[in-house]
């Protein structure tokens, strides 16, 4: 993700599509299959992918600086429940990728809705140890 | 649609957290987060987390610590418009929280797509930044430098006529300021689309 101060919401969301896209190009590389934006019901989440062993993870991007925020956590958590409602799958998993700040109380938060976190502060060799345990093998932005 | 806010503040452990709100928004109501929108996902998991929840008349409003010095709160009105619904809850947190209350960051997002629609600033600087203010301002300021040249130089026998004339632009100047004085004490936010 960008180190780009968003200085409008053009900006914000076009370093959050710019992201969301390139993480689908790096979960193709390793054959996972994914949807970029799909209508879900109501719900337009960031990706929805599926490793070739049949896990399923809604992926939200958030740009911004400061402190990821509790809502973020929670649209994530809306998703996963819209798509198990849509598409009757059990097992979703949520993944917010952020560059901002997460709190413990937010990673708590995130971990008790069965969301995983993946922070990404601008280091490239961060990406990979905070991405699902199935994640592709590369970085999420280069 | 719905707000999500995050609020600096003196240190408070939740238990004076939630009596600081209680006493300006009613009791805390659990029961808000089965009709929230946003958290009603799972909701059995955020009533442990969260430390108040309250529904008004206009507006929804769900807070949770993220550190015992920042609140972060999400408002989803409830029959009335976001903007005014954020300010109604804002004038709120800052009659709760008291002194040393700022709002560090405000978005409003899509609750469908989850995608920023208007982010929200408060402060001085925010409101001398106005178009409308900076223009009475600007016009002020080059106004009182004029008279003071001209004062003491190409008009040093007219100086009362000298004001005389500026006089129009130095009040623009003044009420410009004066507005922003008055909207940044009033803690208004300004949204930007």
């Amino acid at each position: 993700m960008a180190r780009v101060k968003p200085s409008s919401v053009s900006d914000i969301n076009e370093i959050e599509r710019a992201a969301a896209h390139k993480a689908r190009e790096l979960f193709e590389e390793v054959e996972w299959t994914v949807e970029e934006e799909p209508q879900v019901g109501a719900m337009r989440p960031d990706l929805v992918v599926q490793s070739p062993n049949g896990a399923t993870y809604v992926v939200e991007v958030k740009a911004g600086q400061g402190s990821a925020h509790f809502g973020s956590v929670a649209q994530v958590a809306t998703f996963i429940e819209e798509y198990q409602d849509v598409r009757a799958v059990e097992d979703v998993r949520g993944l917010l990728v952020t560059n901002m700040a997460t709190q413990e109380n937010i990673l708590e938060a995130a971990r008790s809705l069965g969301i995983q976190v993946a922070p990404v502060r601008g280091a490239a060799r961060d990406y990979p140890q905070a991405l699902p345990a199935e994640r592709p093998r590369g970085e999420l932005e280069k | 649609m719905y707000a999500q806010l995050s609020v600096a503040h003196r240190a408070l452990n939740r238990a004076s957290l939630r009596a600081s709100l209680e006493q300006v928004f009613g009791l805390d109501d659990r029961a808000v987060i089965e009709r929230s929108e946003v958290c009603s996902a799972n909701g059995e998991a955020w009533k442990k987390l969260v430390a108040y929840s309250t529904e008004g008349p206009t507006y929804r409003l769900v807070c949770l610590p993220a550190r015992n010095d920042e609140l972060q709160v999400i408002v989803e009105p409830v029959g009335d418009e976001i903007r005014r619904a954020c300010q109604s809850a804002w004038n709120g947190l800052r009659t709760a929280l008291a002194s040393k209350t700022t709002l560090q960051s405000g978005e409003v997002c899509d609750l469908g797509s989850g995608r920023v629609v208007m982010t929200a600033q408060t402060g001085f600087g925010v409101e001398l930044r106005r178009r409308e203010i900076v223009n009475l301002t600007i016009v002020g300021v080059v106004s009182a430098i004029w008279i003071a040249i001209g004062a003491f130089t190409f008009a040093k026998s007219h100086r009362w006529e000298l004001f005389g004339g500026a006089l129009p632009s130095l009040a623009g100047g003044l009420l410009g300021i004066g507005a922003a004085i008055t909207s940044w004490k009033g803690a208004t936010i300004r949204w930007q689309e």
